[in-house]
């Protein structure tokens, strides 16, 4: 028995309780089975269960799995008995409403059941009211009353619907009666709460028309006619609600009405107080303002007669009691007695004088913009005075005047001069009466509650319509939501209404129809999706056996798969597959590794080989590829051919293909498209896996190549460890030899320091004691030629030889300080250079007339060869001196035969060549290289032989190397010598050029010397 | 004295903020001129007919002239007097445009001079727009040939000038019924007296003369008037705003015309005044400032205090009209000047 059912037979009716025995007291015990097959009935699939049980199976194949169903008894159908559904809801009793119902009633389930009529309980349920031997006619005539109750009676209606009979569906029933858990399952699938709708013959004639009596029938024809039955349920509790809904509305309403009678009364009151006061205030002004006006000129001149016209104007005026007027210093200048005939009382004391001084304020001043000339004004402060004993309002105010300049002034003031001194001249005092606002006001509150009480009177009556019309058609709403609340889904809400209440009402009944649409809706796909799920189950299932096998070899992590672990699984896979699909048997084919189209038989199960027929070609199974509806040829993993019994699909994966799978059917039948699917997505999973495998194949040799790689790696490495073991004792070696290389450059860049310090201090010292021997040597020889001339004296030619001996020795000593100085100044950097452009030819005809001097005794001849206009870019001085030097030393080292000076030209390099060739001593090759040191010569006996201080060659040397010019020598000892020098043609530039690049590159001679540009020309 | 010593106050402390001088600078009439002004015109408030005469004067004034204006009423604390005395001490004529300005600029070291002030000092040179009183009785005459007596309310300040209108009047044969009153409010009750032909006498009202039917009129009373015009002179202690008021107000309320000073009461109501217009007195008044600074020594050709040119004879018509007086024998003549 099922929950429900028990649930169900839990409630306070005896009759809920099972019977006792079989037949047709067991009927009772199974209400909610019988109830739930029975409603079934009218499902759509209730069409297909004639077709015996297999289609009844079909058709409802959530029910019990499909196993069989056992035949029950058939009286059970007969029970009318209230269910719970799974969710806990009340479920009417509809299985008379089916035809197996029906059968049952008109077969033995009739005369064997008894009959239990019921009636809705105040809770909503049904309960046993009468035996159900009673019969169909007892049902129908209880029809309209279940109606009225506002349930759906499944018998009243099941007595108008035609129904569908066939044996068929009465020996379902019974074995669905039999069978408890089919009971059970199509309990919790058909306790859904759809009723059916009610036709229009199931309108009780009895039943008002509430749609056309919402508003004006009485409470107890909105509940129904049979008022006893249902005040004493639903009914009555409707009665009290609405009864206290329309009380609540109602007296809302009044409430809401009186408040706003009240509020109306009390706003219209003070808004005509508010006028009143106003008014009078109005008035007020006005009267002072007029009086003031009219007593401006009486109360300025102080003349009576001047104010009685306005003072009597005033007093007649109807609300005005007394007038008075007072001047400047608050003497009373006239005042009208009251209309009582009593004379006004005096003015309280101090508020004459008060009015008078403060009424002039600028902002008080009310001024008549129309009156240019004369323009006056009163205060528009009013100081009111309340006068009980004559029934008025004592008003004072101010009268103000506006004068028009300083005396003298005003008579050339033009009307648009605006010269305005506002001043008090007196005070205007006005009792106004206060009778006439105390009868309107009087009046006022007369209408004021006239109103209010009529106010109150309509709302009253607006409150109770108002309370009516919306009270009924709400509590229609709220039966018609208890109705749905019941179960039944066509709920009758009699609510006509074109407004709110009517839009939900009608929101109310397309909410039921949407609810039972659903309802329906959702029962059919319940079925629906037990079936699919079962059938997804099973697949699923046999889909996991296959694929636990497809994935056992890759489990077996850590060994190489070889060819017999493919075979192995391969066999495995495909018995799994069989035995999924329910095939015959089946095999793979795959290709080679040499030859990928021929396929080869690897695994068969079931069949033989002879069975799975020859292997075809992959080319020609992948080239006769079907064409899809759309004309696209079909992917080649979703390509199954059914050739014979036999069934094809290719393995694929990643788009190539590795095989083919053969699987022979049982019958030739077509096969299940759900089944080719599986075939398909297995196929697919095979084809990963065999692809697994042979990746796991090919991995595993590539392990084993790798790892003798990486011993053939280890064994490189351990030799390049050692030579870079090697390297690096190689480099620390080279970094401790490079610091003692700096080491040693340091020491020699502090010995270079040192040098040149040294070298400047030799060049300082030689300059100082070359100036300061020469000072007193040119002394001695001026001295010594003014003595050989005879100044002092005649002298002897001893005496003159002697003289001369001094001048010559003075004179060597003087040329020796003067290289000397020479030296000093060029390894100074003091050697100025002057470029000019000189003619070499008489350069050096020049040089050698001087230099011819030297060798008179000697029988030698000097030749010049030389272009006569050769001009050169050069330093003449220096030049000279180098050349006089060549020369000197060409002529004095030859004894006998010539010195010839050669002049040419080599425009290749853009240089002269002065060659100095001699026919004299000559010098040997060894000491060719030491001629141009400073104090060298040749030898000891050649400096005693031809003189000489073993600087010229130097001097000359480092005098070229300022003009750019190079010395070279030639020489052959005992046959002569050839002292050349290469002279540029202008040499600045690539002075300049020397000293930018290398200023510093030999630290032992002085920087390049500065040159002055004599000629540019 | 009160009020005068309370203008003195005001122009001395309040003077140079109400002239719009900047502290420690006199506005140059001139422009942005530092120069400082040979002549200082010192205006009475913001009065037009001060303004005119002042344009007037400054237009045909031949030197620099600065213009400085009181206001009437009220003031702040301003600046000393000290600084008045910077505006106006380099200043060789001071010009007073009415009767507070005189009263404020007197003592001054300059040589002060006047222009429309009704009761100048004596012995000051200045220019007045009010014309003799006989040229009102005779402009009057002319638009009235009947009238035969004129009442004239005066102060003890214009005694003497009612003299010499007693004796044109009498020359023309008109009666001038005559009070003598201390005040405004008097001259109101005075003339209230007089049109009412016989009412209750206040306290400080003397009753000259009460010529019974001599106009042939009837007031709004019942009781015969005894004048058929009221003069009233340019008279600083009586003339105010209030006065004025009363003056229109009996004019019509009686059918009285009121002969006044200056034109500026015919536009204000006035039936007929005599007088020279501002231009005219501005004119005047520079051609006095010129020979004052031109020959300081000799004044006696510039004492004369009116223009000229004879004066012109204001008439406002609408007022004629309300009154009953034709003035169709008037337009066009020479002199007369027609107010619509």
């Amino acid at each position: 028995m099922s929950g429900s059912g028990e649930e169900a037979a839990g409630g306070e009716s005896p009759a809920d309780k099972p019977h006792p025995g079989p037949g047709s007291t067991a009927a009772s015990a199974e209400p909610a089975g019988t109830l739930a097959a029975a409603a079934s009935c009218r499902t759509p699939g209730g069409a297909a269960d004639a077709e015996g049980p297999q289609a009844v199976s079909r058709s409802t194949p959530g029910v019990a799995g499909g196993e069989p169903v056992e035949p029950a008894g058939a009286d059970v159908a007969a029970t009318d008995r209230p269910v719970r559904s799974l969710s806990g809801e009340v479920v009417a009793a509809a299985n008379r409403s089916t035809p197996g119902t029906r059968g049952a009633a008109e077969g033995a389930i009739t005369a064997s059941s008894p009959r239990v009529a019921v009636s809705p309980s105040r809770s909503g349920a049904f309960e046993p009211t009468a035996p159900l031997a009673q019969g169909a006619a007892e049902e129908d005539a209880f029809a309209p009353s279940s109606m009225r109750s506002g349930t759906f009676d499944s018998a009243a209606a099941t007595a108008s619907y035609p129904s569908v009979q066939s044996p068929s569906r009465s020996a379902f029933h019974r074995d669905l009666v039999r069978d408890p858990r089919k009971r059970d399952a199509l309990a919790q699938r058909e306790t859904l709460p759809i009723a059916r709708p009610p036709e229009p013959d199931d309108t009780i004639p009895d039943r008002p028309d509430l749609s056309d009596q919402t508003s004006e029938m009485p409470l107890s024809a909105l509940l129904g006619s049979d008022g006893s039955t249902e005040t004493s349920g639903w009914g009555s509790l409707l009665l009290r609600r609405r009864g206290s809904f329309f009380r609540q509305v109602f007296f809302w309403l009044l409430g809401m009405s009186l408040l706003m009678s009240i509020g109306s009364g009390a706003i219209y009151y003070s808004r005509q107080l508010s006028f009143i006061e106003k008014d009078r205030t109005q008035r007020a002004h006005l009267l002072l303002g007029y009086l003031a006006t009219q007593s401006q000129l009486g109360a300025y001149a102080g003349d009576r007669s001047l104010l009685s016209q306005p003072v009597r104007r005033m007093a007649d005026e109807e609300d005005v009691v007394y007038v008075a007027v007072y001047d400047a210093r608050g003497r009373e200048l006239i005042k009208s007695p009251a209309r009582s005939g009593r004379p006004p009382p005096e003015p309280p004391p101090g508020l004459l004088h008060t009015v008078l001084n403060e009424g002039a304020h600028e902002k008080d001043i009310v001024r008549d913009p129309s009156r240019d000339l004369f323009e006056q004004g009163i205060s528009r402060r009013v100081w009111p005075v309340q006068n009980e004993a004559f029934n008025c309002t004592d008003l004072y105010a101010a009268i103000v005047i506006s004068e028009r300049g300083a005396p003298g002034v005003a008579a050339y003031v033009h009307p648009s001069d605006r010269l305005i001194r506002d001043r008090v001249i007196g005070v205007v005092r006005v009792g106004l009466s206060t009778e006439s606002a105390a009868e309107r006001l009087a009046e006022v509150l007369r209408w004021g509650i006239g109103l209010g009480l009529l106010l109150l009177a309509v709302g009253a009556g607006a409150a109770y319509i108002i309370a009516g019309r919306i009270s009924v058609p709400i509590l229609a709403l709220a039966r018609g939501a208890d109705e749905i609340r019941n179960g039944n889904l066509y709920p009758r809400i009699a609510v006509r209404r074109s407004d709110e209440l009517g839009l939900l009402a009608e929101s109310f009944v397309r909410m039921a129809e949407r609810l039972r649409e659903s309802m329906s809706a959702l029962s059919q796909l319940n079925r629906n999706l037990e079936s699919e799920v079962k059938r997804r189950t099973r697949q699923l299932r046999l889909a996991y056996a296959f694929t636990s096998v497809l994935n056992s070899p890759i489990d077996r992590s850590g060994d190489a798969m070889d060819a017999a672990d493919l075979t192995v699984m391969l066999d495995q896979a495909l018995a799994a597959l069989v035995e999924a699909t329910g095939t015959q048997g089946g095999g793979v084919f795959m290709t080679d590794d040499v030859n990928e189209t021929d396929l080869l038989v690897r695994a068969a199960y079931g069949v033989s080989t002879h069975t799975l027929g020859p292997p075809p070609s992959l080319k020609d199974f992948l080239a006769s590829r079907p064409v899809a509806p759309d004309g696209s040829t079909i992917p080649i993993h979703e390509v199954v051919k059914v050739i014979g019994r036999r069934l094809l699909v290719p393995l694929v994966f990643r788009h190539q293909p590795l095989g083919l799978l053969v699987l022979v059917l049982t019958s030739s039948e077509a096969p299940d498209p759900s089944l080719l699917d599986f075939i398909r997505q297995a196929a697919a999973q095979l084809a990963i896996a065999v692809s697994n495998a042979r990746a796991y194949a090919r991995v595993g040799r590539l392990a084993h190549e790798l790892t003798q790689r990486n011993e053939t790696l280890a064994a490189q490495r351990d030799q390049v460890k050692a030579q870079r073991d090697q390297l690096e004792e190689q480099r620390n070696q080279l970094e401790e030899q490079t610091n003692q290389l700096e080491h040693q450059s340091i020491q020699l860049r502090v010995q270079r320091n040192q040098l040149r310090e040294v070298n400047r201090l030799k060049s300082e010292f030689l300059a100082n004691v070359s100036h300061e021997l020469r000072t007193p040597l040119n002394a001695i020889m001026g001295y010594s030629e003014l003595i050989r001339d005879g100044l002092y004296g005649p002298i002897t030619a001893d005496a003159e030889d002697a003289i001369s001996g001094v001048l010559a020795s003075s004179a060597n000593l003087l040329r020796l300080i003067n290289q000397i100085l020479d030296l000093s100044r060029i390894e100074a950097g003091k050697m100025d250079l002057l470029t000019e452009s000189i003619n070499l030819h008489a350069v050096v005809t020049a040089i050698i007339k001087e230099a011819e001097a030297m060798g008179r005794d000697r029988p030698y001849k000097v030749q010049l060869v030389c272009p006569p206009e050769l001009r050169i870019q050069t330093d003449a001085a220096k030049l000279q001196q180098i050349l006089t030097n060549l020369v000197a030393n060409s002529i004095k080292f030859t004894v006998q035969g010539s010195v010839v000076v050669t002049v040419s030209e080599d425009a290749e390099r853009d240089e002269v060549l002065i060659a100095v060739r001699d026919t004299g001593i000559g010098i040997r090759p060894e000491h060719l290289e030491v001629i141009f040191e400073e104090f060298r010569q040749v030898d000891g006996s050649s400096t005693r032989r031809f003189g000489g201080t073993g600087l010229g060659l130097a001097i000359a040397k480092r005098l070229a190397q300022m003009l750019e010019a190079n010395i070279d020598v030639e020489s052959v000892f005992g046959v002569g010598s050839c002292f050349t020098l290469r002279l540029p043609r202008s040499p600045l530039l690539s002075l300049k050029q020397r000293s930018r690049s290398d200023p510093d590159s030999n630290p032992l001679i002085a920087p390049p010397p500065r040159h002055f540009l004599a000629d540019q020309a | 004295m009160a009020i005068h010593a309370a203008l003195t106050l005001l122009a001395v402390f309040a003077l140079p903020k109400l002239m719009g001088i900047p502290d420690g600078a006199p506005e140059g009439g001139g422009g942005g001129n530092r120069t400082p002004p040979s002549v200082v015109v010192v205006k009475s408030g913001r009065v037009r007919a001060f303004q005119d005469v002042a344009d007037a004067f400054q237009d045909n004034c031949r030197v620099h002239v600065q213009q400085l204006y009181m206001v009437d009423g009220n003031s702040p604390p301003g600046p000393a007097r000290e600084r008045l005395q910077v505006a106006v001490q380099s200043a060789r004529v001071l010009v007073a445009v009415g009767q507070p300005a005189i009263e404020v600029v007197s003592g001054m070291r300059a040589h002060i001079v006047y222009a429309l002030v009704p009761d100048p000092p004596t012995g000051a040179i200045g220019t007045n727009s009010i014309a003799a009183p006989s040229a009102v009785f005779r402009a009057m005459a002319t638009l009235q040939p009947s009238i035969r007596r004129i009442g004239v309310v005066y102060s003890p300040r214009a005694v003497q000038r009612v003299q010499l209108a007693r004796i044109a009047a009498r020359a023309m044969g008109i009666e001038l019924v005559e009070r003598l009153v201390q005040s405004g409010p008097e001259a109101i009750r005075a003339m209230n007296a007089m049109v009412s032909g016989g009412g209750e006498p206040l306290e400080g009202v003397t009753v000259l003369a009460a010529a019974l039917g001599a106009a042939g009129r009837s007031g709004a009373m019942g009781s015969p008037l005894a004048i058929d015009a009221m003069w009233i002179g340019a008279d600083p202690q009586l003339i105010d705003s209030q006065v004025t008021h009363f003056l229109m107000e009996m004019q019509l309320k009686w059918k009285l015309p009121v002969l006044t000073c200056t034109r500026q009461q015919v536009i204000s109501g006035a039936l007929l005044a005599v007088d020279w217009s501002p231009e005219a007195v501005g004119r005047h008044l520079a051609w006095q400032v010129n020979h004052l600074l031109d020959d300081p020594e000799h004044l006696d050709s510039v004492m004369r205090d009116h223009p000229t040119a004879p004066p012109d004879i204001v008439v406002n018509a609408q007022t004629a009209r309300r009154l009953g007086i034709s003035l169709d024998q008037v337009r066009g003549l020479s002199g007369w000047k027609i107010y619509e």
